[in-house]
């Protein structure tokens, strides 16, 4: 058998192989759609929260000034009044109800979204069976059990399976105050991953023009919308099963893994491949994709702030 | 400093197309080993640049470009491959496999050894398969196989044993 498989690769690429030949033509092609691939498309998809965070703090930034020099003339006022009218009492004791307002906290207008931030801003990696020191000039901090996470946003980075066999043995399992940082990791990754384009497999419908202005549905898009649906689902899954601790993220979480699990029925099945089925699955990826990008960002920015 | 970073972008754009012109066509053929389609293969030898290029400032020369490029696809076909719909759906569109069964015709027309050798290579089941290819097509070692795969270098022996002994079993069939 081994004089049979002498030359192998010679053999395979005269025949089974001959059609992987490129011409220049393709590898142009491939460079031309890598070198388009890298516009920071995630931080034009992160603009949006951002935006919104920086809206908020602006109102506030207002309604604080315009209130604070209300509270000013408000007190002139009074003191000149005061000798008057014997009127500053009750305005002095609703003066005292106001709480400060901090302009270094950020404000979020949906109350579950304050909690993640918060919660995840405070949040610290585990000190204990660590192998890896702070220190260490790594950007990685790894723990006995295999798990790395990485030293800057403490999202997951690795697991070391050691002398265990990935293909037989069981994963091995993070310990519980590591579990936000699994968690942390899953959803940067997924969104990530859901934010590549793979041109032109996302596109669920052709445009013909050689023919006219008729539409095709392209199965492979279709396909490739069912593959990361399906992935996501079951990696909210396992976050899922981490996010105990914090019930906020954990119906963040559940959310995005119902649309997940939805589109992945949905796109499973291609008996009603019609133009109009193609464009709601379509739509149903991007709502999914916005869920989790924006999930991930507010992640993001409460891990930057982590050591403000 | 704009003037450093727009070199850095040259540099970066030249390695890349150095990284395509060299490994374009490899990267192609092995992904196909792994997926048998080819439509589906140029995603991926699209896919492996598109991470390469993300990922280059990561790149720290413990491999060969070629290894690192090689890990990149053996894992995103992998991923192709775990997906319930691959596995749901291939048997449905079985183009490729009816191209390798040929028609009446074909079979009539003796195949050459080398295209024989080559058929059965692609029909064994992917983790034989895929050692055969790593082993005698990319002409790796057991080691480079290990670092690519992650599959520990006593299964990765004794898959090749085992691969071995099916192609005979092809090849028996046969006669």
């Amino acid at each position: 058998m081994d004089e049979k498989l002498k030359d192998l690769r010679s053999k395979m690429n005269e025949t089974v192989l001959k059609e992987g030949e490129v011409s220049r033509g393709y590898k142009g092609r491939i460079y031309e759609a890598v070198i388009h691939s890298k516009k920071p498309k995630r931080k034009g998809t992160r603009f949006i929260p951002v935006l919104s965070t920086a809206a908020c703090l602006i109102l506030l930034l207002i309604l604080g000034s315009y209130a604070f020099s209300n509270f000013i003339g408000t007190e002139q006022s009074l003191d000149m009044k005061e000798s008057q009218q014997n009127l500053s009492e009750d305005n002095h004791e609703s003066r005292e109800k106001e709480a400060p307002i901090d302009f270094d906290k950020k404000v979020f207008q949906n109350q579950n979204h304050q909690q993640i931030y918060d919660y995840l801003k405070a949040w610290k990696l585990p000190e204990q069976n660590r192998i890896s020191s702070e220190e260490s000039g790594s950007s990685s901090i790894t723990y006995e059990n295999g798990y790395s996470f990485s030293k800057d946003t403490g999202y997951i980075s690795s697991i070391d399976w050691g002398e265990r066999n990935p293909e037989v043995d069981e994963r091995p399992l993070p310990t519980e105050n590591q579990y936000m940082g699994v968690v942390m990791g899953y959803i940067d990754e997924k969104a990530s991953d859901i934010e590549r384009d793979l041109f032109p497999l996302l596109l669920t419908r052709y445009h013909d023009k050689e023919v006219g202005l008729s539409w095709y549905v392209n199965v492979d898009g279709i396909k490739e919308i069912h593959n990361r649906s399906e992935l996501l689902m079951k990696r909210m899954e396992v976050a899922l099963k981490y996010s105990d601790e914090l019930p906020e993220l954990k119906n963040e979480i559940e959310k995005i893994h119902i649309k997940a699990e939805t589109l992945a029925n949905a796109s499973a099945s291609l008996e009603d491949d019609s133009e109009k089925r193609a464009r709601e699955l379509e739509n149903q990826y991007e709502e999914l994709k916005s869920s989790i990008v924006q999930l991930d960002a507010l992640i993001d920015v409460a891990r930057e702030d982590k050591d403000k | 400093m704009g003037e450093k970073k727009r070199e850095n972008e040259f540099e970066r754009n030249e390695l890349l197309r150095e990284l395509i012109d060299d490994y374009a066509e490899q990267i192609k053929r092995l992904a196909y080993t792994y997926v048998k389609n080819w439509a589906v293969a140029d995603d991926i030898t699209q896919e492996v640049f598109i991470s390469c290029f993300k990922n280059m400032d990561h790149f720290r020369g413990e491999s060969s470009y070629k290894t690192w490029l090689f890990k990149i696809t053996v894992n995103r076909c992998k991923d192709y491959l775990k997906s319930k719909w691959f596995r749901s759906i291939m048997p449905l569109r079985s183009d490729e496999k009816l191209k390798t069964v040929g028609s009446l015709d074909d079979n009539l027309i003796q195949k050459s050894e080398g295209e024989e050798i080559s058929q059965k290579v692609l029909s064994l089941s992917i983790k034989y398969r895929e050692v055969i290819i790593l082993f005698y097509y990319e002409d790796l070692s057991i080691q480079e196989i290990e670092e690519l795969t992650g599959i520990k270098t006593e299964t990765i022996k004794t898959r090749l044993r085992r691969a071995k002994l099916q192609l005979r079993e092809l090849y028996k069939e046969v006669e």
